[in-house]
């Protein structure tokens, strides 16, 4: 009811100019028109659970920071514990890599060392979640 | 005030603010966990996204999209995604979806100065059609505007065209696409006389090098960059190499990272084209049998007066003028501009000239969004020419596409002011009267000049010189450059603007009228993506409320202004599709609009280079590549062989150039600096662009929850080093000011980008952080496509 009122009385501000009303000079009224920062204060690998997928086939989402972690041609650091599906601490283990990752469907070709080239860029599906609301 | 109608009652408020962080308490995808695949009904789709045309398997159940999967069957993507195809079933379902015109009231009545108030199709089209008539009375055809979009299916840019141009005789129809290919088309005009790339991402698969200029592959076409990363580990000599102006993603697995200053790849390519001369390694064969050069004007400014024009004055020059003129391109020169060193232009120069090397450029908004964007291209392809590493598996130039069809509609169809399908031009007699053959109307319909094209367009608005502009599924109130004048032309007296959407946005704040459109799924459409592949989609899912497809829209818009005859076509030839759902805009015509527009549409680029195969087909396959003739798709244009069009005997015929006997064109064009450079004042370069996660304006990608958190906020990239002596550190909040404007926004140091000294990198996703409003409407004079990577700005402390 708060909202509702105040909303009607800056509506009754309106600008009553020749120029059309730009809702931009509005309050919203969820708290944003502002600029924001992206805080990454993740835990880190081995002491966060896993998200749930927005659908079953989906790629899961990163629960834990990333912050330095690299993929290039030469190293992996997501598969260092993907891989395999180590176990990282007490009751945390890395979720290991799906089958999907090991067959190109199109070419036919099937990996087993590591994951095939065209699903190698992890970040490119994966990605972390901020703490935003 | 119960839970519910509040609800119900920050709904119908929503509709009037755009926003879009903040509104995802509401959380749409706990709906779909649980489902299990097997009870889904699946049909193929290209993305909805960029310009790299993936093909998706689409999960539906009581009509609602339940998952995604990439396509296991699509040569594009080969069972791959990005996360905003993943994305993809939650696109449409956010709770602000716009489901009701909107028409601006005050008292029950239109008021420019009134409250956006859901209203009936019917009251908005004829609102919408007495303001055309008041302006075609008052200003004449030229003041009446669309601005449309290379996320455009084909049917809709086709209809449209005939609408504008056939029906109003009105060439002032522009699109988004000049922001972004233009400067791509120009190139491929100039030097093939035919637009589009002659490779195909097969090429990937079959070079050695890979090259690319100012274009950050991991994060816009992701999916290529995984089909690059897979060709590097099976051959380990197979190298990548990131020629940009800040370090990003794309580095990661480049062999060589190669910082330039903004504006100097047109230095460095003339300096490797230098160096490929003395070095010998041009082949002279290829040189000789299939290259003509020529000049053009320099010094041709940048588009910054209204009513600017440019016309170049191309002549024909010889080999030893070229190679006089890119010898002053010196490894010292190109050092001392670039801040490129010797040895890595050489090393560039052996990839590109030693004949063992099978290389691949790509390019897109580094290169297109240019003052010179033109020349940049030409430049590009003068490097192939030169080696003659062009037209074969693996030597390829490639130009990437952003939009999803930016080729198929924007380009093929020829929804810009001075073009109609098929590399046609208004300007050109033959080409009218081809046009107006097909389409059945008396010679001399359609108009000869052309009159706006995008940034014009917006001058346009703000002079009075357009009075009513229709805004289709694109955002230009938050993408276009020098935002400030042109979100105050829009809101000048006598300005009737409608938008039509899928969601508020910064465009829908400045309308008269919103409509609400139908999104991907929820129509029949057609997309045709980087590699010449046109791709179909069948309606899956019904768009919720009143939204209506834009192909709808347009045919309504020409029903009411009495142009209903442009679309008369034989209903007992085009029944209703029996096995699938037949489109709203099917529905309204009562037979198979969509099937009716594409053969009348093929009808332009039969025999031309541009063949499309039968409707049907294309429901069918995983796309085709144009030119399709006899039922056979075309890998790879100009090479004998490969491509039909190709005379006998001939090799390699670039048959756009006809006129010079199959040649392609090698332009000398020189580096020159760009309008506005960092100085005392503005000490920053400002560089703009995309992020992985987001699309665009962010109008969908922001309203997925996982996207969003995944990237909530766009902030500005500063180097350590500027950072420190400024003492700023990640988190602070500081203005971004240019002469045309100011942001506030937070600063990041380090990150997924490192720009080079003094310059600052902000995304253009955040509606929020309106980036655009210190950009500068600079253009190029050729293409007329604005530089969003070149201004600057000053850094002040909050």
């Amino acid at each position: 009811m708060r909202y509702f009122l105040i909303f009607i009385i800056l509506l009754s501000f309106i600008n009553c100019g020749k120029e059309k009303t730009t809702v931009k000079e509005e309050p919203s009224l969820l708290a944003k028109g502002k600029p924001g920062m992206n805080t990454w204060n993740l835990p880190e690998p081995g002491e966060s659970d896993p998200i749930k997928r927005p659908y079953n086939i989906a790629p899961p989402l990163i629960p834990h920071s990333v912050k330095d972690f690299v993929i290039n041609r030469k190293q992996n650091d997501c598969l260092n514990c993907h891989l395999e599906g180590i176990k990282i601490s007490e009751g945390h283990i890395a979720t290991k890599v799906s089958e999907f990752h090991f067959v190109n469907e199109y070419t036919g070709e099937k990996t087993k060392e590591t994951v095939i080239g065209m699903k190698y860029n992890c970040v490119q599906c994966h990605v972390p979640q901020t703490n935003v609301k | 005030m119960t839970d519910l109608s509040r609800r119900e009652f920050l709904k119908k408020m929503l509709v009037l603010i755009p926003t879009a962080s903040g509104l995802l308490s509401l959380n749409p995808f706990e709906l779909f966990a649980g489902d299990p695949e097997r009870d889904l009904i699946w049909d193929k789709a290209p993305c909805r996204f960029c310009g790299v045309g993936c093909s998706v398997l689409v999960g539906v159940k009581d009509n609602k999209i339940m998952a995604v999967k990439g396509d296991p069957e699509s040569p594009v993507n080969r069972g791959t995604l990005c996360i905003k195809g993943y994305a993809l079933p939650f696109i449409m379902y956010h709770r602000d979806r716009l489901t009701k015109p909107l028409i601006r009231k005050k008292n029950g009545k239109y008021h420019p100065q009134g409250k956006l108030t859901p209203s009936t199709w019917d009251e908005a089209f004829n609102l919408i059609v007495s303001k055309v008539k008041e302006v075609l009375d008052k200003k004449g055809p030229s003041a009446v505007a669309m601005y449309g979009s290379g996320q455009w299916t084909i049917w809709e840019g086709y209809a449209i065209v005939k609408i504008w141009k056939g029906g109003l005789r009105s060439n002032t129809i522009d699109v988004n696409a000049r922001l972004c290919m233009a400067s791509a088309v120009a190139g491929f005009m100039t030097t093939f006389g035919m637009d589009e790339p002659m490779g195909n991402y097969d090429d990937i698969e079959h070079a050695d090098v890979f090259v690319s200029w100012g274009a950050n592959i991991a994060e816009q076409h992701p999916v290529l960059y995984s089909r690059i990363i897979d060709r590097l580990k099976k051959n380990s000599v197979a190298r990548l190499i990131n020629l940009t102006t800040v370090s990003n993603r794309t580095s990661e697995f480049a062999e060589k990272e190669i910082l330039f200053r903004p504006q100097t790849d047109l230095a460095i390519a003339n300096g490797i084209a230098n160096l490929i001369i003395k070095k010998g390694y041009v082949n002279e064969n290829f040189v000789k049998n299939h290259v003509i050069f020529k000049k053009g004007k320099f010094n041709i400014g940048y588009g910054l007066e209204d009513n600017f024009k440019f016309k170049d004055k191309p002549e024909v020059v010889n080999f030893e003028d070229y190679k006089e003129f890119v010898s002053k391109y010196t490894p010292e020169y190109v050092e001392k501009i670039s801040g490129v060193s010797r040895r890595e232009l050489e090393y560039l120069v052996e990839l590109y000239g030693n004949p063992k090397y099978k290389v691949m450029s790509f390019w897109t908004m580094g290169v297109n969004q240019h003052t010179r964007g033109t020349w940049m291209n030409n430049l590009i392809y003068n490097l192939h020419l030169l080696t003659g590493k062009i037209a074969e598996p693996g030597n390829s130039p490639f130009s990437l596409t952003g939009q999803p069809s930016a080729c198929g509609t924007c380009r093929e169809v020829g929804t810009f002011t001075h073009r109609l399908p098929a590399d046609m031009v208004v300007m050109n007699p033959e080409h009218r009267r081809k046009a107006e053959r097909i389409w059945g109307l008396p010679e001399g319909t359609i108009p000869d000049k052309p009159t706006y094209h995008a940034v014009e367009m917006m001058r346009a608005l703000d002079r009075d010189d357009v009075l009513f502009m229709w805004i289709n599924t694109t955002n230009p109130f938050q993408s276009i450059p020098n935002l400030n004048r042109y979100r105050k032309g829009a809101l000048k007296e006598g300005r009737f603007i409608v938008v039509s959407e899928v969601y508020p946005s910064r465009s829908t704040e400045v309308a008269d009228v919103v409509l609400p459109s139908a999104m991907w799924v929820e129509k029949e459409g057609a997309f045709g993506n980087s590699e010449r592949r046109t791709q179909f989609f069948k309606k899956m899912i019904e768009p919720p409320g009143e939204a209506k497809s834009d192909l709808w829209q347009f045919l309504m818009f020409a029903k009411k202004m009495g142009l209903s005859y442009l679309f008369d076509y034989p209903k007992e030839r085009y029944p209703l599709p029996k096995d699938y759902k037949p489109s709203d805009a099917s529905l309204l015509m009562g037979f198979y609009i969509e099937k009716a527009l594409w053969e009348e549409y093929r009808k332009f680029g039969m025999g031309e280079g541009h063949d499309l195969a039968e409707f049907e087909v294309y429901h069918k396959t995983r796309g085709l590549r144009w030119p399709v003739v006899n039922g056979k798709e075309t890998k790879i244009r100009y090479r004998e062989g490969y491509d039909p069009y190709v005379p006998k005997g001939k090799k390699v015929y670039f048959y756009g150039n006809k006129k010079h006997d199959g040649k392609a064109v090698i332009w000398l064009r020189p580096y020159e600096e760009p309008p506005e450079k960092p100085d005392e004042e503005y000490p920053f370069w400002l560089s703009t662009g995309r992020v992985l996660e987001h699309w665009h304006t962010g109008t969908m990608t922001r309203r997925v929850n996982e996207l969003y958190k995944a990237y909530p906020y766009a902030t500005a990239f500063i180097h350590p080093e500027d950072a420190k002596k400024l003492g700023i550190k990640s988190g602070d909040k500081i203005k971004l000011v240019s002469r045309r404007g100011e942001v506030e926004v937070y600063a990041e140091v380090g990150g997924r980008f490192v720009p080079q000294k003094g310059l600052i990198f902000v995304p253009f996703f955040d509606e929020d952080v309106m980036i655009n409003e210190l950009t500068l409407d600079a253009y190029c004079p050729i293409s007329k496509e604005p530089d969003f990577k070149k201004c600057a700005v000053k850094i002040v402390k909050l």
